[in-house]
C-alpha cells in the first residue's frame, strides 16, 4: 500500500502508456510477421542451366517464365509453386545454338512450348531452408524431383534459390545425332533465383 | 675448313628454325582448311567437335609461335643475297615480320573470339585457358570478323611468300631456297 501511495500521477500515466504500447505490439505482431509472398518478380529473377560441351563448362538461360507461388511465412509447410518456363526463350549465348535448341531434336518448342515444375510437397528444414518435392515436365516426359531451396525474406520480397540436377536424356532433350553424351553432356544443373514480392 | 663450314652455315637457318618453318606451314594450312570447312558446316555434334579440335590446335600453334619467335630473335638468320637491292631486302624482311605478326594475331583473335562467345577454351578438354575478355555479343562479332579478316590477309601473305620463293628459285636462281632445306644442311656437313 505504501509503495502504491507513493506513485505520482506522472508515473501512473507512463505505466499506462507502456501497457498500451505492449498491447498494440501484441496485436500488430501477428500481422507483421505473417507475410504472404505470391507475386513473382520475373525481371529480377533468373533461370540458368549448366552443362558440359567437349569438356567445357557452359551456361545458358531461359528469359521467359511465369509462376504461381504461395509462401506464407506463418505456414511455410503449406507453400506451393507451379513454375512455367517458355522453352523458346532458351539462350546459350550462341545464335546458331539457340535456333537448334528450339528444334525438334532438342526442346521441340512448337509442340512442347512449356517446361513445368509443380510442387507436391514442401518440407520445412529450417527458417531458411525448404525441401521441395514435385514433378518436372519437359517435352512430354515427367520426373519426380526433390531438392533443397534456400529462402530469405525481408517483409516485402522473398528470395528462393536452389538447384535441380537432371539428365537431359531422361527428357529426350537432344535426340538423334545429339543422343550421345560425348559432345554435349547428359548432366544438366538448373539453377534458379526467384524473387517473389508480398501481395 | 671451319671458315668454309661457318660460311655455309651462315647461308642457312638452324635445324630448329627449319623444322619449325615446315611444321608450322603444314599446321597453318591444315587449320585454314579445317577453319573454313567447319565454319560452313551445319550445326551438329561433329561441328562442335571440330571447333574444339580447332581451338586445341590453335592454342598449341600459338605456343609454338611464341617459341619460334623466341628462337628467331635469339639466333641470327642467314643474310639475304647481295644480288637483292636494298629495297627488295627491306621488303623481304618486312614480309617475314608480317608473317610472324599474322602467326600471333590469328590464334590470339580466335582465343579472344571464343571467350567473347562465352565458350572457354579447354586445351585438349583438360586444361582450361583463361578468358581474357568477358562474354559479350559485340566483342564476339568484332573478334570473329577480325579472325576472318586476319586469316584471309595471312593466306594472301603466304601466297606472296611462296611466290617470292618460287621467283628466287626459278627466275633469280639465287638458291635462296636452300636456306630452309634439309638436304643442303646435310651437304654442308658432308662438305666439312
Amino acid at each position: 500500500m505504501n509503495t502504491l501511495m507513493k506513485w505520482t500521477p506522472t508515473k501512473i500515466t507512463s505505466l499506462m502508456a507502456l501497457a498500451l504500447s505492449a498491447l498494440t505490439m501484441s496485436l500488430a505482431a501477428p500481422t507483421a510477421q505473417a507475410t504472404v509472398y505470391n507475386q513473382l518478380d520475373a525481371d529480377s529473377s533468373t533461370v540458368q542451366f549448366h552443362y558440359k560441351q567437349m569438356g567445357v563448362n557452359m551456361r545458358g538461360t531461359f528469359s521467359q517464365y511465369s509462376a504461381q507461388i504461395q509462401y506464407d511465412t506463418e505456414q511455410p509447410q503449406a507453400a506451393s509453386v507451379q513454375f512455367d518456363v517458355q522453352v523458346q526463350s532458351v539462350s546459350s549465348g550462341n545464335r546458331d545454338a539457340n535456333k537448334e535448341l528450339a528444334n525438334k531434336l532438342w526442346f521441340n518448342a512448337s509442340q512442347y512450348p512449356t517446361a513445368q515444375f509443380t510442387s507436391t510437397n514442401v518440407e520445412v528444414v529450417s527458417d531458411t531452408k525448404l525441401q521441395v518435392t514435385g514433378t518436372l515436365a519437359i517435352k512430354g516426359s515427367e520426373q519426380q524431383l526433390t531438392f533443397p531451396v534456400q529462402v530469405n525474406h525481408n517483409g516485402t520480397q522473398a528470395q528462393f534459390t536452389g538447384e535441380l540436377n537432371i539428365k537431359r536424356g531422361d527428357f529426350h532433350v537432344g535426340e538423334g545425332m545429339w543422343s550421345g553424351f560425348d559432345i554435349v553432356g547428359n548432366d544438366i544443373r538448373i539453377a534458379f533465383d526467384a524473387k517473389v514480392n508480398a501481395q | 675448313m671451319t671458315t668454309i663450314a661457318q660460311n655455309i652455315e651462315k647461308q642457312q637457318y638452324t635445324r630448329t628454325a627449319i623444322s619449325l618453318h615446315w611444321l608450322m606451314a603444314a599446321l597453318f594450312i591444315g587449320m585454314f582448311v579445317l577453319g573454313f570447312y567447319m565454319k560452313n558446316m551445319p550445326f551438329s555434334p561433329k561441328m562442335l567437335q571440330l571447333y574444339s579440335w580447332h581451338k586445341w590446335a590453335g592454342i598449341s600453334i600459338f605456343l609454338l609461335v611464341l617459341f619460334r619467335l623466341a628462337w628467331r630473335v635469339s639466333h641470327r638468320a642467314p643474310a639475304l643475297p647481295n644480288t637483292m637491292s636494298p629495297t627488295m631486302q627491306f621488303l623481304a624482311h618486312a614480309g617475314h615480320w608480317a608473317l610472324y605478326g599474322f602467326m600471333l594475331a590469328v590464334p590470339l583473335t580466335g582465343w579472344l573470339m571464343s571467350s567473347a562467345m562465352g565458350v572457354q577454351t579447354v586445351w585438349f578438354g583438360v586444361a582450361p585457358i583463361p578468358d581474357l575478355i568477358p562474354e559479350s555479343e559485340s566483342l564476339a562479332d568484332f573478334f570473329s570478323m577480325a579472325h576472318l579478316v586476319l586469316n584471309v590477309a595471312f593466306i594472301l601473305a603466304i601466297v606472296g611468300h611462296v611466290a617470292a620463293a618460287l621467283r628466287h628459285q626459278f627466275i633469280d636462281k639465287d638458291d635462296l631456297f636452300s636456306r630452309l632445306s634439309w638436304r643442303r644442311q646435310k651437304q654442308s656437313i658432308a662438305n666439312k
